[in-house]
């Protein structure tokens, strides 16, 4: 397998997290300064993706609003992995017992609600922040990460390879963590990448709803909320974080494609 | 004799992507008549039944002349193609719980080829496709054609695969390895169905299969590939005769060959006993609240293994033998009953030191291994049952060593399971078992899978270890001939129960119990050589 399958994902990835780790150095302009002098300008020479309604640089804030968008859904996945895999290699290793109903009833009665409500209710409670927005996003990872990793290592718990290894005398802790983990890797990876770019969706969309990173912390989300009503008079302040959101997501799946067959040694020979 | 063949075909070769898979292959069958193809894993044999019906992989490249009934097929284009599958040639596939969609009625399944060669109406079809179903024997009293695959034994599933081939009357019937994933009673059944088939409609049948007794018993003309070509043909006397071909007569050698074993050391005092085994399942509920019912696999099961010996277990899938396996190696819990091993009860679960004597090879050496470990870990695992553990490299150096025992050189040490050929890979099963020293190996169709010449180096290597290690086999199986080649004793099962029990001969000779009887009846046998 070459490197070459890995390539597109990698390079729409990097640009991100690149941008995102570069605003912490050095940013074209301030972006908490607002020069209303300059609002709305065109992409040109001095503005590159031209300036928003309050005469902020727009690929300033792009490059900050990465930052959170990344940093959130990063958080978010891995509440969600933390948690949901190890819950969930729990429930197949105690398959019927009093342990796994337990654990999989919860995970029904937390995936019975609609994620926003409970981001609402939790920024209700502590007040909207992105930290707030992190929990909220988190919490709905881990279900997900629960059920499907319960479900692939139910299967994989009644193969042949685990039987050798229960008659090799393996306890189900070692069982779970060196044979049912390990053949879940390529699952949970694109599961992970999958639930990063809906991570940056969510925060994108709690953002627009005023329930995310505040002001003047740049967010993509809320940059696509306040260029709403500007659309017909500017439309590149929407199209950028638009743009932005697409980019970060494609990569992001397009890479985690690439790493799960790099990762499977059968794959990987057979290339 | 016909004066036309039904189909002749003249130097087929197969290319896929430059590599030639089968090379100038030339056969006639007639109407009635029964061409059986034999041969090895890769030896070309379903290759040659795709050919036929154009229906090989993207990227084969095929050559040749195939004339079936005056008709030049290689000449058809796909819709004709299209017209010829399923209504001049029918074919009959080896794993029937993969060929039925599982999601359509089986009388529908049938009907399908009947709407769409013959133009019938969907009720039309179905009345056909009822008739279809009572010719392979199952009427509608036993069977309605509502029925979905999920709801038919294995066996049934098989049948209704032969009606879908045959509903449209075809001439030509191609049967790749159809009985080979069938119990021995189930197989006779079917059999008989193809036998009784092509008496009545005067079918030409292609039966592939690498099991030479049941070609032999099948086929009126035999046909031996070995490596995309045909090394010999004739009637079984000619193929397998004194003027044979080296591979035909090592292909009839292997498959009957018994492994020699210099020494037997039998202990007297019993290594493993069981006293009443019993295990069940949780069933069905009969409402929400109910506690489950529980479904009984092994019933009072007694047996017990001596040092040295090679006991057998045979019977039919579904008998408990799995079940049983898996209790006696402290997988599964028992409800009643007793076991010791080596005078210590285990009854309760294995320790570490009871656990090290027993150690298992299973059937499919695809899927005992985990893909993501490389071979000296997969080989090493057991070791950490050792009360000291090893240093890194003398976990090497023993793993090393078990390899090179069972005839894997150490450049295997480093690679993935998916890199070995079957038989490869039993023979590391084989030294994963083996590397702690155990007593006992329990041989879950440890040959099952395995090609016959394969099969006998595998039993070979078996009976040497036996020997060195003075190790003791509970050796299961459905394939009766191979039990009977390498046990001592004999335990048959049936619905749980052990119904018999005996020395291996005195069981195959004299057998006493009618299902005993009629397990040994239904096996084919392969004849002697002429010479």
């Amino acid at each position: 397998m070459s490197l070459r399958s890995l390539l597109p994902g990698l390079v729409l990835v990097c640009l991100v997290l690149g941008a995102a780790l570069l605003s912490f150095a050095w940013t074209p302009y301030d972006v908490t300064k607002l020069v209303i002098a300059d609002r709305l300008q065109t992409p040109s020479m001095t503005h590159w993706l031209g300036t928003d309604h309050f005469g902020r640089d727009i690929l300033s804030m792009l490059m900050v609003g990465a930052r959170t968008s990344l940093a959130v859904a990063l958080v978010a996945v891995g509440i969600g992995v933390g948690l949901g895999v190890p819950l969930g290699l729990t429930a197949a290793a105690r398959h019927g017992g009093a342990l796994d109903e337990l654990i999989m009833r919860t995970n029904d009665l937390v995936f019975a609600f609609p994620a926003l409500v409970i981001a609402i209710l939790i920024t209700a409670v502590f007040g909207p922040s992105a930290l707030n927005a992190i929990i909220a996003i988190g919490i709905f990872n881990v279900p997900v990460f629960a059920r499907l990793t319960r479900g692939a290592a139910l299967s994989l718990w009644t193969r042949e390879f685990i039987l050798a290894a229960r008659v090799a005398g393996k306890g189900a802790v070692r069982i779970s963590l060196e044979h049912v983990l390990p053949n879940l890797s390529n699952l949970l990876i694109v599961q992970a990448t999958i639930q990063f770019s809906l991570g940056i969706l969510a925060e994108a969309g709690l953002s627009y709803v005023g329930l995310g990173a505040q002001p003047p912390i740049p967010s993509w989300g809320r940059m696509l909320a306040e260029s709403q009503t500007l659309v017909t008079l500017a439309p590149h302040v929407a199209l950028f974080p638009g743009l932005a959101i697409v980019a970060s997501v494609l990569g992001l799946n397009l890479l985690g494609d690439a790493l799960r067959d790099w990762l499977d040694p059968r794959l990987r020979h057979a290339r | 004799m016909l004066a036309e063949p039904l189909l002749s075909v003249e130097s087929l070769s197969v290319d896929i992507g430059g590599t030639p898979i089968l090379r100038d292959i030339g056969f006639v069958i007639e109407s009635g008549r029964t061409l059986g193809l034999i041969g090895e894993s890769g030896s070309g044999k379903s290759m040659t039944a795709l050919a036929l019906m154009a229906l090989l992989p993207r990227g084969a490249t095929r050559q040749g002349r195939l004339v079936l009934d005056g008709h030049d097929l290689a000449a058809l284009d796909e819709p004709a193609l299209q017209r010829v599958r399923g209504a001049d040639i029918g074919m009959i596939f080896q794993e029937p719980m993969t060929a039925l969609n599982p999601l359509h009625r089986i009388d529908d399944q049938v009907a399908e080829s009947l709407m769409l060669h013959r133009g019938m109406s969907r009720a039309q079809a179905r009345t056909a496709a009822r008739g279809a179903l009572d010719r392979v024997g199952l009427p509608g009293s036993i069977v309605s054609g509502g029925r979905y695959p999920h709801q038919l034994s294995g066996g049934q599933r098989q049948r209704v695969v032969i009606a879908i081939a045959i509903a449209c009357s075809p001439r030509l019937l191609i049967a790749d390895e159809p009985t080979t994933a069938l119990d021995v009673t189930t197989q006779a059944g079917i059999l008989d169905l193809l036998r009784e088939l092509q008496r009545d409609e005067g079918l030409a049948l292609l039966f592939i299969s690498h099991d030479l007794a049941v070609v032999a018993d099948m086929a009126d003309e035999l046909l031996v590939m070995k490596e995309g070509e045909v090394v010999q043909r004739g009637d079984f006397d000619a193929v397998f005769g004194a003027s044979a071909h080296p591979y035909a007569r090592r292909l009839h050698e292997v498959s009957t060959r018994v492994p020699a074993r210099r020494q037997r050391r039998i202990g007297e005092q019993p290594l493993l006993r069981a006293e009443g085994l019993t295990c069940s399942y949780p069933g069905g509920r009969r409402h929400p609240f109910a506690r489950p019912e529980r479904l009984v696999a092994v019933e009072a099961v007694s047996l017990d293994i001596r040092p040295g010996e090679s006991v057998g277990l045979v019977g039919e899938s579904g008998c408990g033998k799995s079940t049983l396996t898996r209790a006696l190696l402290g997988l599964q819990p028992i409800d009643a009953g007793s076991l010791y091993l080596e005078g210590e009860s285990i009854a309760a679960g294995h320790t570490r030191a009871t656990r090290r004597r027993v150690q298992v090879v299973f059937q499919d050496p695809y899927g005992s291994f985990d893909p993501r470990h490389r071979v000296e870990r997969l080989v090493a695992e057991p070791l950490h049952l050792l009360s000291r553990q090893p240093s890194r490299a003398e976990v090497r150096q023993r793993v090393t060593r078990m390899l090179e025992r069972v005839g894997i050189g150490a450049e295997a040490l480093d690679r993935y399971p998916h890199e070995f050929s079957g038989g490869q890979r039993q023979r590391i099963a084989i030294a994963r078992a083996l590397i702690v020293e155990p007593s006992l190996v329990v041989l879950d169709e440890a040959v099952s899978a395995l090609d016959v010449s394969v099969r006998a180096q595998v039993l070979e290597l078996l009976a040497e270890l036996a020997d060195e290690h003075r190790l003791a086999y509970l050796f299961i199986s459905h394939d009766l001939s191979v039990v009977r080649r390498v046990t001592d004793r004999l335990h048959v099962m049936q619905a749980g129960r052990i119904v018999e029990s005996g020395d291996t001969g005195t069981v195959f000779s004299a057998p006493r119990h009618p299902y005993t009887q009629r397990l040994l009846a239904a096996v084919p046998q392969l004849p002697a050589l002429a010479c």
